[in-house]
């Protein structure tokens, strides 16, 4: 088999499953070309128009919003892991309590699992994901609402000061949603 | 009114040079030739023109006996309307000037 039909075969593979049939075109039309030089310049095009089948820009914008959300939120989980052993800064030592260790833990966690769901895109894994994640989230504000209630917190403590977990939850589901979003949106011209 | 679909410089030479022969069969490789696109646009062309309903495909066998067969593209109907109008776009401008002249 001459390079050129190599190529054009690896060309057809590229090729998302619905365009198959056009990469046995283009591998068939390939073959039919008798000028070697012609035939890997006409090879190397298919190539081309396979990996901007399989690539698209839309594709390559969510990939990348994709990851960078997964970037952000891996740090913040981090962040997290390095408190239970840590402490939050110098005024703020580690406090060794079940309760705050296994908060930091559980938010740790289930962020890290959230950005892993996220970047390589598994829908319900990354809502159970986010799930956990606000369950954390809510025994805060739970913990945070019933001192405000027993009056053993400051007072003019307010309900955000507690529900603040819930800010990057959001916007880290909000993200997938429009990811998801522009991933099914119609990506082509009527006519390129 | 419906918006009227925008048409690449490539893709009007692609439907010009199918619509100059409109019921022969063409390979990709002699469209390629003709109209001095690289395959690498030409074939995004052709598949958006065939999942648009504006050409036709079909796996013909070559001329030459024991050469695989080639797939072939030609326009439909639709694809002949658009390329005629798209034609008639291209020469009224010309037909204008030629008037005022």
């Amino acid at each position: 088999m001459s390079l050129a039909v190599t190529i054009a075969r690896w060309a057809a593979r590229i090729l998302p499953p619905h365009r198959r049939a056009w990469g046995e075109a283009m591998a068939a039309e390939v073959a039919a070309i008798d000028n070697p030089r012609d035939a890997i310049l006409f090879a190397a095009g298919c190539l081309w128009a396979a990996l901007s089948e399989r690539i698209t820009f839309m594709k390559a914008f969510v990939f990348a919003g994709r990851l960078g959300v997964g970037l952000v939120t891996v740090l913040y989980a981090l962040a997290f892991l390095y408190f239970t052993s840590n402490g939050m800064g110098r005024d703020n030592p580690p406090l060794h309590l079940p309760f705050l260790l296994g908060w930091q833990v559980s938010m740790g966690l289930s962020h890290l699992a959230a950005a892993c769901f996220l970047v390589f895109w598994r829908p319900r894994p990354f809502l159970w994901a986010c799930a956990a994640a606000a369950v954390p989230a809510l025994a805060l504000t739970i913990f945070g609402l019933a001192g405000m209630i027993m009056g053993k917190l400051a007072s003019g403590t307010i309900v955000i000061s507690f529900a603040w977990p819930f800010v990057p939850i959001s916007m880290l589901m909000g993200a997938a949603w429009l990811f998801a979003w522009l991933e099914q949106a119609p990506k082509k011209p009527a006519i390129a | 009114m419906p918006r009227r679909p925008n048409i690449s410089p490539q893709t009007r030479t692609v439907l010009a040079t199918l619509f100059a022969q409109p019921q022969a069969w063409r390979h990709g490789y002699d469209l390629s030739k003709e109209t001095g696109l690289k395959s690498g646009t030409l074939y995004p062309l052709l598949i958006r023109l065939a999942d648009q309903g504006l050409l036709e495909t079909e796996w013909r066998k070559p001329l030459q006996p024991g050469k695989p067969p080639r797939h072939a593209y030609r326009l439909t109907a639709q694809g002949q309307a658009l390329a005629a109008e798209r034609e008639a776009e291209t020469l009224a401008p010309a037909g204008l000037r030629e008037a005022e002249a």
